[in-house]
């Protein structure tokens, strides 16, 4: 109450209205998720989450959304996360923007603009990743929505325009379009952990623009939705030094190299059916770039400057069904699959597949209970920093448990 | 005799089913504009997916916590319950959304629209009253 008492003189300052309007239109919600996990056979996110397990395993946010005007709805969350080594609780601004809906443009036709920081629409759930109650399983696939990227395809600062239109006896389409950027930490974070786990420290990353959209048809059978989704990121930037073992053959530790990824293509294709109490999702990704690495090589010689390219394509894929069995009780079984392939400097090819299983318990309608199993066969998910012995085992599997309260 | 006791009889069983089958309808604030909604209007409002109304002013969705009416509105919203709140959940911890005003029972949701321009809620046309207006669906 205190909290709502300081809120709403302030947004009623910024938007210029009177006290007592905006008090009518504020909404505060938040949540506090805290998970357990425990893998056998390896770790994954931090080396204490095999054999004794990990409570580093957390999300929660707070936010403030009001209607100030007509059509105009703004508002912010701040967050935070802890997943084994990444994230440490860090506050951050999770969204904050204002959408102002034009309405019926047209015979059938709405449209709505949005600006500022908002999470990005891509697939299915990648813009309702951190809500732990809305879905039956403690993670998502992560062959598809891997947890360690989070913070990169999460949320950008820019605009949104959203279209929908009514199509009658074809269902109804809805159009999304965003451009804008963000901005990466070089000293810690998702990104970071991945460049320094390749033995490359890295200084600065940058990215120019992202820009993407989806369109999604609720075609005119009840329950099924398919969706398409694109996302572009332009001239990514990264610069560091070689540390130790260098990601690139030949490459000379302590020197320094410079990765431009000039496109990153990211794409998904989606099928979402519920029938009743049965939910059925599957989705397929398709993820392509070619990275150009310039560094010093040292073959028996004189140290030279050299430029590798290579090409990098990931598929991936999932199935899953969930069924609400009890106004209580949900459960969850699926599959995921996902294969990464290099080409150049170094060709690599990776692949893991795995299954889940997963049963949730609404408490109450604010409070919930989930425990998920998952067998894994394959290291992809896996980084040998974060294993106890440096070494990965090929088939692992992991146990979480999980509660989340909503208000 | 034995046909009247029968047309009697099935009389009865026809008042009777009539006075459990209580009609729902919906209702909006008695000032406002709106004299019908189509079936996608109706659903893009109670889903979220529609925020305003047509002159712009904000939509206030107003529900049961439980009950009759409520099982009739998710039925016809083609939703569970759990799938309607999770429905909502997206939107509010996205910024997409604001919760809809839970009330205890239906004249509250009655009182609460005909005090509250443009809400809309979904209740036993029995329990409409002034300060009200009841919407078709079409």
């Amino acid at each position: 109450m205190r909290m709502r008492s300081l809120l709403i003189p302030t947004l009623a300052m910024v938007v210029g209205l009177d006290v007592a309007q905006a008090a009518d239109d504020l909404q505060i919600h938040g949540f506090v998720s805290q998970g357990f996990l425990l893998t056998k056979n390896n770790a994954i996110f931090t080396p204490d989450s095999e054999d004794s397990g990990t409570f580093e395993f957390n999300e929660l946010a707070l936010n403030v959304v009001a209607t100030p005007i007509d059509r105009l709805r703004v508002g912010v969350q701040i967050a935070a996360q802890d997943l084994g080594n990444s994230f440490n609780n860090q506050p951050t601004i999770d969204w904050a923007y204002g959408n102002y809906s034009f309405g019926e443009i047209a015979n059938g036709l709405d449209l709505a603009v949005s600006a500022g920081r908002f999470k990005m629409g891509h697939g299915l759930y990648n813009d309702f990743r951190d809500l732990d109650m809305t879905r039956p399983s403690v993670f998502l696939p992560m062959s598809v929505y891997n947890p360690r990227w989070r913070d990169l395809i999460l949320a950008i600062n820019g605009i949104e325009v959203n279209l929908t239109a009514a199509a009658g006896a074809f269902g109804s389409f809805e159009f999304n379009a965003y451009m804008g950027d963000t901005s990466f930490s070089a000293s810690e974070g998702a990104l970071h952990d991945l460049f320094v786990d390749t033995g490359m420290d890295p200084s600065s990353l940058n990215v120019e623009a992202i820009r993407g959209g989806q369109v999604t048809w609720a075609t005119p059978v009840d329950g099924l939705r398919l969706k398409y989704s694109l996302l572009n990121c332009s001239q990514f930037v990264a610069q560091g030094t070689y540390a130790g073992a260098a990601a690139v053959p030949g490459f000379v530790p302590g020197t320094d190299y410079s990765l431009t990824i000039p496109n990153y293509w990211d794409n998904i294709a989606s099928v979402e059916y519920v029938w009743n109490n049965l939910m059925v999702a599957a989705e397929y990704n398709y993820v392509y770039y070619q990275t150009t690495v310039d560094g010093t090589l040292n073959i028996g010689g004189p140290q030279v400057p050299v430029s590798r390219d290579s090409s990098n394509r990931t598929d991936a894929a999932y199935i899953s069904a969930a069924y609400r069995m009890h106004p209580k009780w949900e459960a969850l079984g699926g599959w995921q699959w996902s294969q990464g392939e290099s080409e150049g400097a170094q060709n690599t090819k990776k692949k893991w597949y795995a299954f889940n299983a997963a049963i949730r318990f609404d408490v109450t309608e604010h409070w919930l209970i989930k425990a998920e199993y998952q067998w894994t066969h394959g290291d992809g998910l896996l980084r040998a920093s974060e294993q106890a012995d440096g070494t990965r085992e090929e088939i692992w599997s992991l146990f979480a448990l999980k509660t989340t309260f909503d208000f | 005799m034995r046909m009247t006791f029968l047309l009697s009889l099935v009389s009865l069983v026809a008042l009777s089913t009539a006075s459990v089958q209580a009609e729902e309808t919906v209702i909006v604030h008695g000032t406002s504009a709106i004299t019908g909604l189509s079936e996608d209007e109706f659903k893009g409002y109670y889903l979220g997916k529609k925020a305003s109304w047509p002159d712009g002013s904000k939509v206030i969705v107003v529900v049961l916590k439980d009950g009759t009416s409520h099982d009739k509105l998710m039925s016809k919203l083609g939703k569970s319950s759990s799938q309607f709140t999770t429905g909502w959940k997206k939107l509010v911890f996205t910024g997409k959304g604001a919760m809809p005003e839970q009330v205890g029972n239906e004249d509250e949701l009655v009182a609460y629209v005909a005090k509250t321009p443009g809400s809309i809620g979904f209740v036993d046309t029995s329990k409409t009253k002034e300060g009200v207006k009841v919407v078709p669906v079409k």
